[in-house]
């Protein structure tokens, strides 16, 4: 793609500095946070410096959060995390592609109607499913297994996606189903062989997103995981802030930076799928 | 594409029954058992359920102040709030949109928050950014500005929630600044010759074009912060005065704390009617002001 | 045994949808079979924890045998660091005891410890073995009790230690929901070397108190982080326990009246609101902080408390060690001193809300609550479980675990003045609905309304009678 950037003008020079500012404006409070993760509790309010003073920096906090509680370390929360983060991801990987591949390549009737509740599914939000699925997996005797975090991803709950992904497959030529077919694939080969390579970009967005909305989650896990051994990371980091005999906010801060740190590792690291994942859900429409 | 069939082709129907199961299994049983819990006394420490009626309805619309209050605090973050976030995106995607050097630089960096945001350990970090000595008030102070107490603030309290909602306008300005990529040159190229200005080009072919993206944007902010409890549950803790008491915190204590489920359903469904209606009205009214190329 | 079945049925489910989507692969592409598209297959669901022994064979009546199996039990509690390591400590005695048993801990502050409890108990996924709050013997179940009854075990813990009264406060519906630890009332601690410095007395009426603020907070800021105080009630606004049974307090002083009384809130809006207003002298002079002032920590980290600015909290007698242990880092625990309770006129002769604290109780859904029973009774007979607990629950109201803390002096210190002190007035056990969430919940919202200037001590007051009793009519209905 060529592109033909702008000369050094007034406005360019305008612009770079609303892009530098807002910039600012945005990592600031994360740069923060990992400063006053090194600084003692005196240090880390009434200054604006990321840096904790001379000679007063404490990389124990960062032990101190490691090792976050007696019986555990951090990374035993952040595997539990992954407990039902990593099966979440790949049933919902697999299930939505599988929908939205059906939904925007097959013809059957009813499709109107599928496609309809997926939207209307999409729209309706998370926490009406919340108490009622807590009731239903007390029944079914799921509740503080990790599967009560991704059992409904094995059947393609998650509307986003596969929203994302017919969005997505709209723009793949009809034309190679059309080749795949007289080769002799049947559908599900088709999905595989054909469209799946071409997805790849959107499914890696959706595994992404779907991993850190994942880590992101607080009422699912503290609803249905309450048990001391399956806490995940967002129920441990939460515990930091309830009272102990003192609150060290650097163990805080370092316990945070901990826990986004392999967010942003997988975000730089998937960031030219994400940037442009994310921006291809709005459609083509 | 058309294609004449004798008999049913039953294929679609079984690659599609994953969905169909999740549909019924996890979407519309829960709705349904949600209504009728809605309708009943349900003590679940004591696995006991009792046939109520609307009697649950008829006190959050009369009685319940409670409700009224967090109504109006859901309604203030979700109305102040999406413009907020929509105004965010559609600026920087407008300025990023300009063929900078860098400009992934800064759309990567733009869109870290996005990801980050909900998650528990930047509403710690909110906690400390709004401390009464923390570094939003050593920057107020700098221009003159009395300390604020944010968090126990009742005016100011929604406001820290909505700046990290705010915050976090990354993937809405990704949605924007690829429709922004889509609007063809040609057009701008045409409207100069004319003598149109920047600004006349930005109301009368920029917005219009993208209205779509707007529309999407629109519902899916909205939609999102209707639901917001992380923020609320751990920054403000509901307060204060209930100021921040978000419908969604509201539920998950009726539930779990005052072991209510009859009534946290109840909340749930009229939640969940509000948001539908608000959807339709937003839909409903985009023949007007949504602009579709084809 | 639910559990197992589906379990099994779903994955079943899950098998036959996989071999569903594979048969339809299974018809050739004409090339890359060897290819041919296998879906993940589904991880392994997280077993569901169902122990399979069965139940312990032996009834109550047959006697307790001890199984032998390999058992696994958790133990749920809240509080503070020096309780997490006295349970920790009790359980590895109990454990080395008793080799064939596991006790699984979980525990965490109190902050939002009904809400786990309850979410537990809503799934039945509790404890074995629960440390349970008073109101919750009777709140969970509106009167029904919800945990085991524990006249079942009286062969494995013998109830005789305890007084009746206590008992009888545990009990609801004709059950023992649960033994308690000891009976808890809140004192006032207060700091000597502040007063000290100021030159003057521990207030002891509403008056004084003023007077003191004037003195201590003279050099105050509105939102000054070095400000100092005479007093300060410990909580958050939609938890603040401590400025709740305070004005509790004073009304019960002002009127002679408690609370609750046979479902009716006793109190008419004018002395709700003649006491708010009193309250509200005390922040004005300077002795409380304000709601503005209040900080963002509101436990036993409180900055002002650790740090030697504030003059006075009002805790519970029985878990004063935390607030000893956090003044300073506990490097001045005789610095903390106990002193009568202020009233509005010197003397006045005051009863003090008290309540059963800390109790135990057993699941209902335990697999082995013979061995939940016998691990509550070894902590409250074991003499090392007694010492290893030492004082982190205060005084117990157990027969036995209370000669063992006489006998080895363990009750010193700020914490024998309170429960000293608790001799001189006459001490009355709270409504069991006292705690209820629901309806303390609408007394935080009177107090926090009232407090930021939101409503005036009328409207305040309004609040606090008819909404407690709306909620109080709805749990007795």
């Amino acid at each position: 793609m060529e592109v033909n950037y702008e000369k050094l003008s007034l406005g360019s020079i305008l612009r770079y500095l609303v892009l530098i500012i807002v910039g600012l404006i945005l990592m600031y409070p994360l740069f923060w946070m990992i400063g006053s993760a090194f600084k003692g509790n005196m240090d880390i309010f009434g200054g604006l410096s990321v840096f904790p003073p001379e000679g007063a920096a404490r990389p124990e906090n960062f032990a101190m959060a490691w090792q976050i509680n007696k019986n555990h370390n951090i990374l035993f929360y952040f595997l539990n995390t992954l407990k039902f983060l990593i099966p979440k991801t790949l049933l919902t990987a697999i299930s939505c592609t599988l929908t939205a591949y059906v939904v925007a390549r097959l013809s059957f009737k009813g499709k109107k109607f599928v496609f309809t509740m997926i939207v209307v599914t999409l729209l309706m939000p998370e926490l009406a499913f919340r108490i009622p699925l807590y009731l239903m997996y007390s029944k079914l005797g799921i509740l503080n297994t990790y599967a009560s975090l991704y059992i409904a991803d094995l059947f393609a709950t998650g509307s986003f996606f596969i929203f994302m992904e017919i969005q997505f497959m709209r723009s793949i030529p009809r034309e190679l189903d059309e080749a795949a077919k007289i080769d002799g694939c049947n559908a599900l080969q088709t999905l595989w062989y054909v469209i799946v390579p071409v997805l790849k970009p959107i499914i890696i967005t959706a595994c992404l997103l779907c991993f850190m909305w994942g880590m992101n989650d607080f009422q699912g896990p503290l609803i249905y995981l309450t048990k001391p051994t399956n806490a995940t990371l967002s129920i441990i980091l939460k515990q930091q802030l309830d009272g102990d005999a003192a609150i060290v906010y650097g163990k805080v801060f370092a316990a945070s930076a901990i826990a986004l740190a392999p967010m942003v590792i997988i975000f730089f690291a998937g960031s030219r799928y994400f940037v442009d994942g994310v921006a291809s859900t709005g459609g083509k429409e | 594409m058309p294609t004449t069939k004798r008999k049913t082709n039953l294929t679609p129907y079984i690659l599609l029954a994953p969905w169909f199961i999740g549909f019924v299994v996890f979407k519309v049983y829960p709705i349904i058992s949600s209504f009728w819990y809605s309708l009943t006394e349900t003590n679940l420490i004591l696995q006991e359920t009792t046939f109520v009626g609307l009697q649950h309805y008829i006190e959050i619309f009369t009685t319940d102040n409670i409700f009224k209050t967090s109504f109006v605090a859901t309604l203030k973050y979700v109305l102040i709030g999406t413009p907020m976030v929509m105004v965010a995106a559609f600026f920087i995607a407008f300025v990023l949109n300009f063929k900078l050097k860098g400009v992934n630089f800064f759309r990567t960096a733009y869109y870290i928050p996005s990801i980050l945001g909900g998650n528990v350990a930047v509403s710690i970090l909110w906690t400390m950014l709004f401390n009464t000595n923390g570094p939003i008030n050593i920057v107020l102070g700098v221009f003159g500005i009395e300390p604020v107490n944010w968090l126990t603030n009742e005016t100011y309290a929604v406001f820290v929630l909505i700046f990290l909602k705010t915050w976090q306008f990354g993937s809405t300005m990704l949605i924007f600044l690829s429709a922004l990529q889509n609007v063809s040159a040609s057009l701008y190229e045409a409207a100069s010759i004319d003598g149109a200005s920047k600004a006349r080009q930005l109301f009368s072919i920029t917005l219009p074009i993208i209205t779509p993206m707007v529309l999407f944007n629109a519902i899916n902010v909205l939609v999102k912060a209707f639901q917001e409890f992380n923020s609320a549950y751990l920054i403000t803790k509901g307060g204060p005065n209930r100021t921040t008491y978000f419908l969604n915190v509201y539920i998950y204590d009726t539930a779990f704390r005052m072991n209510n489920f009859g009534y946290a359903s109840a909340i749930t469904w009229i939640l969940l009617l509000i948001i539908g209606v608000l959807t339709a009205i937003i839909f409903s009214s985009s023949s007007y002001w949504v602009y579709y190329n084809d | 045994m639910k559990k197992i079945f589906f379990m099994k049925n779903g994955s079943k489910i899950i098998a036959a949808a996989l071999a569903g989507i594979m048969l339809l692969s299974v018809a050739g592409c004409s090339s890359n079979n060897t290819n041919a598209p296998s879906p993940e297959a589904p991880p392994a669901s997280e077993a569901a924890p169902a122990p399979e022994g069965a139940e312990a064979s032996s009834g109550p009546e047959a006697g307790f045998e001890f199984p032998t199996e390999d058992i696994t039990l958790t133990f749920s509690w809240w509080g503070s660091d020096s309780r997490h390591e006295a349970f920790q400590n009790v359980i590895d005695l109990y454990t080395a005891k008793h080799p064939n048993v596991t006790i699984e801990p979980d525990y965490g502050a109190f902050d939002s410890w009904t809400q786990k409890i309850q979410t537990q108990l809503g799934g039945q996924e509790e404890a074995d073995v629960m440390q349970v709050n008073y109101n919750w013997v009777h709140s969970f179940g509106k009167g029904q009790n919800v945990f085991a009854d524990l006249n079942q075990y009286g062969h494995i813990i013998d109830l005789s230690n305890w007084p009746q009264t206590d008992l009888d406060s545990m009990s609801t519906g004709g059950e023992l929901g649960a033994v308690p630890h000891g009976t808890n009332a809140r004192v006032f601690y207060y700091n000597k070397p502040l007063f000290e410095g100021a030159g003057i007395e521990y207030p002891k009426t509403y008056a004084e108190l003023i007077e003191a603020g004037k003195v201590i907070s003279a050099n105050n800021t509105p939102t000054g982080a070095d400000n100092k105080y005479v007093h300060i009630n410990v909580g958050t606004p939609t938890q603040n326990v401590a400025t709740d049974l305070f004005i509790a307090q004073m009304l019960y002083d002002k009127t002679g009246k408690v609370m609750q009384e046979n479902g009716v809130v006793n109190y008419t809006i004018e002395e709700v609101a003649g006491v708010l207003n009193t309250y509200k002298s005390f922040e004005d002079a300077g002795a409380f902080p304000t709601y503005q002032q209040d900080d963002p920590i509101q436990n036993e980290s409180n900055p002002l408390w650790t740090s030697g600015r504030v003059g006075s909290v009002f805790e519970w007698v029985g878990t004063m060690d935390k607030y000893l242990d956090s003044y300073k880092d506990g490097t001045a625990k005789d610095e903390i001193v106990v002193a009568p309770y202020i009233t509005e006129v010197e003397g006045q002769e005051v009863k003090i809300y008290a309540k059963p604290s800390l109790g135990y109780a057993v699941s209902r859904n335990s697999e082995y609550p013979e061995v939940a029973a016998d691990f509550i009774n070894f902590m409250f007979t074991d003499e090392e479980a007694i010492l290893a607990l030492g004082t982190s629950l205060g005084v117990s109201s157990h027969k036995a675990t209370r000669e063992v803390q006489e006998r080895e002096d363990f009750v010193k210190g700020a914490m024998k003045m309170g429960y000293d002190l608790l001799t001189n007035y006459e001490l009355v056990i709270m409504d069991p609905y006292f705690e209820d969430e629901n309806i303390r919940g609408q007394r935080y919202i009177a107090i926090e309304e009232f407090r930021s200037g939101k409503s005036d001590a009328q409207a305040a007051a309004k609040i606090y009678i008819e909404n407690q009793q709306a909620e109080l009519d709805k749990l007795l209905k």
